[in-house]
């Protein structure tokens, strides 16, 4: 639009020079017309021609220097308003890119000011939520707190008054009411044992990692000798291989292997020999700690059930349990970013393993399921 | 039983507690100098022999069984008033409570508690605690002379 503008004025400017030009020669022709005719009605044709002939040359020369300046002057002015126009449309592009900057940066300055916005809104969700979850936090806490105090002294109670009707009426009841008795203590005490369990897997759950160097064959090897004491009758063969030296939470690395043994431990318990045993393997390269033994194993269908928390695999005249155990190993091995999964057959033994590292672990294992959130 | 000629303070709010206890300290034949407070206030009034326990002369448990969730004052305070007072400040106190809790396990070793004890739910279990407890503490452990010359001094400075 402003260009057209601008060679509609450089044309008027040319067509206007041309007018001028067109008048400038008209002049200069009939000043010269004006001058001869006279001369020829007098009659002196040669010496009026002369004459003549030097009033045209001047008045040529005059005329050209004329449309030489007109021509000159002719050109400047179309040039100035050559170049007045082009200034002009310049100078309008110029205005228009800058009302075009301005209203970008305006976009820009509202853009940043909505993401300022968003950004602060984020920021308050982030801590409302924070906030809101503390508060869950603390209620999780409390509530924890109140099952360790109070629903653990209703079982201690039931435990202990079922025990001193025995101890003192014992003898003066039938073998029935006796059986009902040892019936309501034995409940009491596995509910004891669950709380316990549970408490013990949301206590973890919510415990900062506090890592160091550990020497995880001698973790084994204080947890065997815990266990050798539950089961000095018991004949087991232990075989402690080599194991790493590795960066994690020692306390709850221990925790790790004597849940593990002590199932293999118990897992055992009808084999005539028992062979347990722990020891690394590189599996896809990766270095992998395992816990096996040769007892009652689990049929692998299943295994995916075997992390969480409340499955049991057997019955539980079979083997006592309450489904916390491994729910917590694998709590603790994420923890520590790893994975754990297991390899078994039915009374052939289980193969417990674990990597510390996410990326670690055999392609035919079953993947671990995430434990339930307690 | 007078108020001065008690072994053990057990300071327990909950009456079916109270009764377990006491059968497994009867059993182990430890139950004859006994006094139960019920509650934080009143263990505080019967040691520093202030409201009720006025008229009692001082005289300082060989031990003191404490509960740590009680009314009014819980363990924890309980506790630490006794550690803060100089005439109370070396009974051998021992937590006898429901809960593993660590918090509570940490705070109360941090008020110099002598030994913490999560009741377990087993009674046969909970029987041999009670009575190793008793055994140890009235028994097998020395005092630091608490009732002695000490105290004498204290009194004479007129804590």
């Amino acid at each position: 639009m402003n260009f057209s503008s601008g060679a509609k004025k450089s044309a008027e400017g040319f067509r206007l020079g041309g007018v001028l030009l067109a008048l400038c020669c008209a002049a200069v022709l009939g000043y010269t017309a004006g001058i001869r005719q006279p001369n020829s009605a007098a009659g002196k044709p040669a010496k009026t021609y002369v004459l003549n002939l030097g009033a045209i040359h001047l008045n040529l020369t005059v005329g050209a220097m004329g449309v030489l300046v007109i021509f000159t002057l002719t050109g400047l002015l179309a040039m100035a308003i050559l170049l007045a126009t082009v200034a002009s449309r310049r100078r309008k592009q110029a205005e228009a890119a800058n009302r075009g900057l301005a209203s970008e940066i305006g976009e820009r300055k509202r853009a940043q000011e909505e993401v300022n916005k968003l950004n602060k809104d984020l920021e308050r969700r982030v801590a409302e939520r924070t906030q809101q979850l503390d508060a869950v936090n603390k209620e999780l806490e409390a509530f924890s707190y109140s099952v360790a105090h109070d629903l653990r002294a209703p079982l201690r109670h039931i435990n202990g008054f079922s025990k001193i009707l025995e101890d003192d009426y014992g003898p003066t009841l039938e073998a029935e009411a006796r059986h009902y008795l040892a019936s309501i203590r034995n409940a009491a005490k596995n509910m004891g044992q669950l709380v316990d369990d549970l408490l013990k897997m949301g206590q973890i759950g919510r415990q900062e990692l506090v890592c160091r160097p550990t020497n995880l064959k001698s973790l084994v090897e204080f947890a065997v000798r815990d266990l050798q004491l539950e089961c000095e009758e018991r004949e087991i063969d232990w075989r402690i291989g080599e194991l790493p030296a590795i960066e994690c939470d020692p306390g709850l690395m221990k925790q790790v292997f004597v849940n593990l043994l002590s199932n293999a431990v118990k897992y055992t318990r009808r084999c005539e020999k028992a062979i347990i045993e722990t020891g690394q393997v590189t599996l896809q390269g990766a270095p992998t700690i395992f816990v096996r033994d040769n007892g009652a194993g689990f049929d692998q269908q299943y295994a995916h059930k075997l992390f969480g928390v409340f499955q049991r695999l057997h019955r539980a005249e079979e083997f006592e349990g309450t489904g916390v155990g491994l729910a917590t190993v694998q709590r603790i091995i994420q923890k520590h970013g790893g994975r754990i999964w297991a390899e078994a057959e039915v009374n052939k033994g289980a193969t417990f393993f674990f990597a510390l590292t996410a990326k670690q672990g055999s392609a035919n294992a079953v993947k671990s399921t995430t434990a339930g959130e307690l | 039983m007078s108020h001065d000629e008690v072994e053990i303070l057990y300071v327990e709010d909950n009456a079916a507690d109270i009764e377990l206890t006491l059968v497994a300290l009867r059993r182990s034949r430890l139950a004859n100098r006994i006094h139960i407070a019920r509650d934080g206030v009143e263990a505080l009034d019967f040691l520093f022999c202030r409201g009720p326990y006025m008229d009692r002369k001082f005289l300082a448990p060989k031990l003191v069984l404490l509960d740590m969730k009680l009314p009014r004052l819980d363990g924890l305070e309980v506790l630490q008033a006794i550690r803060g007072e100089e005439r109370t400040a070396m009974i051998p106190v021992v937590m006898l409570t429901s809960s593993n809790e660590q918090a509570d396990m940490v705070e109360s070793y941090k008020l110099h508690v002598n030994s913490y004890i999560q009741k377990p739910v087993d009674f046969d279990r909970f029987q041999q605690v009670v009575q190793q407890l008793g055994l140890y503490w009235l028994v097998v452990n020395q005092f630091a002379p608490i009732n002695g010359s000490e105290v004498m001094q204290a009194e004479k400075r007129g804590v």
